[in-house]
């Protein structure tokens, strides 16, 4: 009785061990059943459909059809283009905001968040009812008579960048904030004490010191500019016409084989600039540490 | 004691695996819409306004005549699964709504035949009963135009692409079987009746005339929005936008010249093939094709219900301008759009 009830207690501290140890597992698995169900299943399907329907000549197709190399190459170079607006819009603010004052910060911290609280498309469509040639823009400059023809502001690779640029922000100034507030505000007296002028001391202290925000912030903007859609096919004419476009359209017209084999592209087209950014975030990292 | 914890564990693990059970049927399931029962039938449409008035006018009215039939409805058409469920040989939806580019004889092996021993098709208007498809309405795609614009009428094809006579920007539908390039052959002076097949070259070049001056809609919502607003002041749309727009500014349609287009009724292979037929055929009926007329623009393929129709009354319903329309070979489009797309496609993007 007395050693029945020993072991009972013996396993049962073993069982309250294993929980305590490997208890986060459970944590995990409501997670991970749902990044298996919902994403690496589909994910999985969509690969084999890109091979099987009706066969892996839909990556010929993809290879050879100078279509898709164009929208892939507009793709690439939206998501770049945006990414560097994005950088030299959110650095400036995100500085100031990392150096202001509690209430300043709240207040510039809730101008950025604004924009999250409304709708994608409702920006979007926003953004086609100021710039179209009938819009408050237009219609304004041509009132006050600055011109006689509407000018081109949609449908353009201007529209489209603004557009992206106002919906990703956010995504730039935050992780660059959260990297500059780390930069210890000592740091750039000390520079300049030691002779350094203000501008100096802000190339070679604050700026390398930001850098885990620009990489982040950077990837951030590339990888989620890689696969709009909304935004290019409203703000955008013809030529804008990004990857994700191409596949809504080969999707619902003609069939799921070369839609899925330009998504599997553009999965690697991602995975590689991802690996190609860290490889260079690594490498800038080490650079910095090596330099005295 | 000594099974403290376990059961809880094992609780644990059975609720986790009943939520993924749950999560699983949750989206293998269908919308709840199960056809080929013997009392319902089950129809797919493209939802919104349209599928509310054939609602009204078509679905709960034949109901309330063939006491017990059920017509259980869902949206919107969708192809691939309208082939997947034809494929795997149980249908959800036994009458489908579809567009111009489907119920070829190509797509044969997707769907059944029309029954036309329970159909009367002397009873429809000539062309509109297929072997695999028989017309749900008639529609149009037309140059719509803001009449407070111009001070002559646009009429044609060729006025659409003179940009002198009739500057602005064009609304132009992005869609290569849309009838953009059968309206750049027009323009081009090829007659209506030797269009086809299609010298795509031609209207490409043709179309390389205003490209700068088209704005492009993919969906009807947006040409609507762009004539309202006067961005597109001359603009090819379907005529239930066009009639749409016009009730928002000065909008006014373009008769002389207007391309066919329809919605149709297919019945997918292995769909309670009856039970759907009868449903069809009370659907093109003059009685139901009347009601429709009341709540949609476009008109009846029923010969009696447009025989009832006035022109004078409707004068914006594409079947009062029958002899100005111009045919669009769906058939020939089915065969050859994948092809055209590329081309397409690519000078799109030049």
């Amino acid at each position: 009785m007395t050693a029945a009830r020993e072991t009972g207690a013996r396993s049962a501290t073993r069982a309250a061990r294993f929980a305590a140890r490997h208890g986060w597992l459970l944590v995990l698995l409501p997670g991970g059943l749902f990044l298996l169900i919902f994403f690496c299943y589909p994910l999985v399907t969509m690969a084999v459909r890109s091979l099987t329907d009706p066969g892996p000549q839909n990556y010929t197709e993809v290879a050879t059809s100078p279509v898709f190399r164009q929208v892939l190459v507009t793709t690439l170079k939206t998501a770049g283009l945006t990414t560097l607006v994005c950088l030299a819009l959110a650095y400036p603010y995100a500085y100031r905001m990392s150096r202001a004052s509690a209430r300043t910060t709240t207040v510039m911290m809730a101008l950025v968040l604004l924009p999250f609280w409304s709708s994608l498309l409702v920006r979007t469509f926003s953004w086609t009812v100021l710039l179209q040639d009938t819009g408050l823009i237009n219609k304004m400059l041509m009132a006050l008579g600055v011109v006689d023809q509407p000018l081109q502001l949609i449908r353009t690779s201007l529209g489209v960048e603004v557009g992206m640029v106002h919906i990703l922000l956010p995504y730039m100034v935050l992780p660059l904030y959260t990297a500059m507030r780390r930069i210890d505000p000592m740091l750039v007296p000390a520079a300049q004490s030691l002779g350094a002028r203000p501008s100096r001391a802000f190339a070679r202290v604050t700026v390398p010191l930001s850098m885990p925000g620009v990489y982040a912030g950077a990837v951030l903007v590339f990888v989620l500019s890689l696969g709009f859609y909304v935004t290019p096919s409203l703000l955008g004419g013809p030529k804008n016409t990004m990857l994700g476009e191409v596949i809504a359209t080969q999707v619902t017209r003609f069939g799921f084989g070369i839609g899925s084999a330009l998504g599997m592209v553009l999965l690697v087209v991602t995975l590689v600039t991802l690996g190609a950014l860290t490889l260079l975030g690594r490498a800038g990292s080490l650079a910095r540490e090596r330099t005295p | 004691m000594s099974t403290g914890l376990p059961p809880r564990r094992k609780a644990l693990a059975a609720a986790l695996t009943s939520a993924t059970l749950l999560a699983l049927t949750a989206c293998g399931g269908s919308s709840g819409a199960s056809g080929s029962g013997g009392d319902s039938v089950t129809v797919v449409s493209y939802g919104g306004d349209y599928q509310a008035a054939q609602q009204k006018a078509l679905f709960d009215p034949y109901t309330a005549e063939n006491k017990g039939v059920d017509v259980r409805t869902d949206s919107p058409t969708d192809y691939a699964k309208l082939k997947a469920m034809a494929e795997a040989g149980k249908p959800t939806w036994d009458v489908a709504l579809v567009g111009n580019d489907f119920g070829h004889d190509t797509q044969a092996k997707w769907l059944e035949p029309i029954d036309y021993s329970v159909i009367d098709k002397n009873s429809i208007i000539d062309g509109y009963a297929d072997k695999y498809r028989v017309a749900a309405d008639i529609e149009g795609t037309v140059i719509a135009y803001r009449s407070d614009k111009y001070k002559t009428a646009p009429k044609t094809w060729a006025d659409f692409f003179d940009t002198t006579t009739f500057p602005g920007k064009r609304g132009v539908y992005k869609w290569v079987a849309g009838g953009i390039i059968e309206g750049a052959l027009l323009a081009d002076g090829v007659a209506p009746d030797k269009l086809y097949p299609l010298d795509v070259k031609r209207a490409l070049a043709k179309l390389d005339t205003i490209k700068n001056d088209i704005v492009w809609w993919d969906t009807s919502a947006q040409s609507q929005q762009n004539m309202s607003s006067g961005e597109t002041p001359i603009a090819m749309a379907w005529v239930g936008r066009a009639v749409a727009a016009a009730k928002e500014a000065p909008v006014a349609i373009a008769w002389d010249q207007w391309l066919s287009q329809e919605g149709w009724w297919v019945v997918p292979k292995g769909a309670d093939k009856a039970g759907a037929m009868k449903l069809i055929k009370y659907m093109v009926s003059e009685k139901a094709q009347l009601a429709q007329t009341e709540l949609l623009p476009y008109g009846p393929v029923s010969k009696a219900a447009a025989d009832k129709i006035t022109a004078a009354d409707h004068p914006n319903l594409p079947t009062s301008h029958l002899d100005t329309q111009i045919k669009v070979d769906d058939a020939w489009w089915a065969a050859h759009q994948d092809d055209i797309d590329k081309q397409f496609q690519a000078w799109l993007l030049q």
